[in-house]
C-alpha cells in the first residue's frame, strides 16, 4: 500500500481512501466547520461545502465513494463537483488534515 | 508567609468554597467567594501557603520552558508563566507574589507578598485559579455572565469594552452575578453550562453612579480599591445552563442587539482564556466548548451606544427575556 498524499493522477485519487488523522479534529460551527490540528494549533477554516466534503471524504470507503455520496446530497452530475473534491483532498492533504492511501495496483 | 497572613499552611482546609465549576479547599479565607454549597460537588483545588524559596525549590527551573511573559522591552518582566512537568506551573506576577499550580490543577501553592488578601488574591482569582480550573476540566473564556430566567447570560469584549459595568448595571435590574471577566464553562449532555466565577466586579470609576446606586442598595459592597474598584457581590449559587450570549461593540447612538447568524468560530475562539495551555487535551476541549455553544446558544452583537450601561442593561435583558422564552 502506498502512501502517497497530494500527487496521486486523478484516477489513482478516485480510488484512494482517506482519513483524518489522529492529531486533527474537526468540528462543526453552524453551517461551517473548523478543523484543528492538535500538534501545530492551527485552525483551518471549511465552509459549509467543504466540511461536508470532508465528512464524505473520511466516512466513505474511497474518493470515488465519496463522490457518490455528494453527487446525491447536492443533486449535481459528479462530474461537476469532482473539480472541487480533488482540489479539497489535494489541499486538505497538503495541510496534513487528511492522509491517503493509494488503492494496491490491480 | 505563614505568619504574615496568620493562618497554618499545612492545616487541613479551614474554608471550602466554589468558583469557576471547581470545589476551593482553601487555608486560607478567600474574600468574596462563596462557601462551597453541600453536595456541589466537581473536581478540587487544595490551596495553600508556601514560602517563594519553598516553590522555587520544588520547581526545576532548567527544566521548565516559559510559556508567557509580561512586561517592557528591555526590563524585568512583571508577570511570567513557566510550565515543569514534575512541579506544574509557575506563575509570578510582580506586587502579587508567586503560585505553584500542579500539572492538574489540583493543589495551589501561593507565595504572597505582606498585603492585605483582597490585594494579591486578585491574582489569585484572576489568573491562577482560572488556571487550575481549566486544568481541572473546565474551559475559560475572557467573558463575564448573569443569571437571568434561570439561564445564564454571557457577554464578550475587549478590556475596557464594559463587561463589569454591563453586569452591575444587569444587576440592578435583579439579575443575579454569574462570572466577571472570566467565566467557566463546560459541555454537558444538556449544552454549554457555565458555573458561577468570584463574585467579585471590577469598575474603573470609583464614583460610578452605578457602583453607588449598587452599594446603597446593599447589592454589592466595596472590598478595596487599587486603580480599579473591586465590589463584592452575591454569585449564582449554581451552575446554569448558557441560554444566550452577547459580543459587545462600540456604537453610537442608541444601543441595539443584532443577531449572529452564521456564528463566526474565529470570533467564539478568541474568547478563550489561559492561552498558556496548549496541549491536545485543551485545544481539543476549547473547540468543542465553542462549537457546542454555536450549535446551541444564540449568539448576538451589542451594539453599545454611547448612552450607558443602565440603557445597554435595559437593552440586553428585555432582549434576553425574549430569547430565553
Amino acid at each position: 500500500l502506498s502512501s502517497t498524499p497530494f500527487e496521486l493522477p486523478d484516477a489513482q485519487l478516485l480510488d484512494a481512501s482517506v482519513r483524518m488523522p489522529v492529531n486533527v479534529v474537526f468540528r462543526s460551527f453552524g453551517s461551517d466547520g473548523v478543523a484543528l490540528n492538535l500538534e501545530s494549533g492551527l485552525y483551518y477554516g471549511l465552509n459549509g461545502t467543504a466540511g461536508a466534503m470532508l465528512l464524505a471524504l473520511t466516512e466513505s470507503p474511497c474518493v470515488a465513494g465519496a463522490l457518490e455520496d455528494l453527487a446525491l446530497m447536492y443533486r449535481m452530475p459528479a462530474a461537476d463537483i469532482w473539480g472541487d473534491l480533488k482540489t479539497l483532498c489535494r489541499t486538505l492533504a497538503e495541510r496534513g488534515l487528511v492522509e491517503m492511501d493509494a488503492a494496491p495496483p490491480g | 508567609v505563614r505568619a504574615e497572613h496568620g493562618t497554618a499552611a499545612r492545616a487541613s482546609p479551614a474554608h471550602i468554597a466554589s468558583a469557576f465549576g471547581v470545589e476551593l479547599h482553601s487555608a486560607f479565607e478567600l474574600p468574596g467567594v462563596a462557601p462551597a454549597r453541600s453536595g456541589a460537588g466537581g473536581p478540587t483545588v487544595q490551596l495553600s501557603f508556601a514560602e517563594e524559596d519553598e516553590i522555587n525549590g520544588t520547581f526545576d527551573a532548567e527544566a521548565a520552558v516559559r510559556l508567557s511573559e509580561e512586561g517592557i522591552a528591555g526590563a524585568e518582566p512583571y508577570r511570567t508563566v513557566d510550565f515543569e512537568p514534575v512541579a506544574g506551573y509557575r506563575l509570578y506576577a510582580r506586587y502579587f507574589g508567586l503560585a505553584l499550580v500542579s500539572a492538574d490543577g489540583a493543589r495551589v501553592q501561593c507565595a504572597p507578598p505582606p498585603l492585605s488578601p483582597w490585594r494579591w488574591q486578585r491574582f489569585l482569582m484572576g489568573r491562577v485559579i482560572p488556571l487550575a480550573a481549566m486544568l481541572r476540566g473546565r474551559e475559560m473564556w475572557h467573558a463575564s455572565a448573569v443569571e437571568l430566567a434561570g439561564l445564564a447570560v454571557g457577554f464578550a469584549g475587549p478590556s475596557g469594552a464594559g463587561k463589569s459595568s454591563l453586569a452591575l448595571a444587569l444587576t440592578l435590574t435583579g439579575a443575579r452575578l454569574v462570572a466577571d471577566d472570566v467565566l467557566a464553562l463546560t459541555v454537558e449532555p444538556s449544552g454549554a453550562v457555565a458555573y458561577p466565577g468570584a463574585g467579585v466586579l471590577s469598575l474603573r470609576d470609583r464614583a460610578d453612579p452605578l457602583a453607588l446606586g449598587a452599594t446603597r442598595r446593599g447589592l454589592v459592597t466595596e472590598m478595596g480599591w487599587s486603580g480599579k474598584a473591586h465590589l463584592v457581590t452575591r454569585v449564582a449559587d449554581r451552575a446554569l445552563s448558557l441560554g444566550a450570549f452577547y459580543f459587545l461593540e462600540a456604537s453610537d447612538g442608541r444601543p441595539w442587539v443584532e443577531a449572529i447568524d452564521p456564528p463566526d468560530p474565529r470570533r467564539l475562539l478568541s474568547c478563550a482564556f489561559v492561552h498558556e495551555v496548549t496541549t491536545s487535551d485543551r485545544l481539543r476541549r476549547q473547540l468543542d466548548v465553542c462549537s457546542e455553544v454555536a450549535r446551541g446558544v444564540p449568539l448576538f452583537t451589542l451594539k453599545r451606544g454611547d448612552a450607558g450601561p443602565v440603557e445597554a442593561a435595559a437593552v440586553v435583558r428585555s432582549h434576553a427575556l425574549g430569547v430565553l422564552g
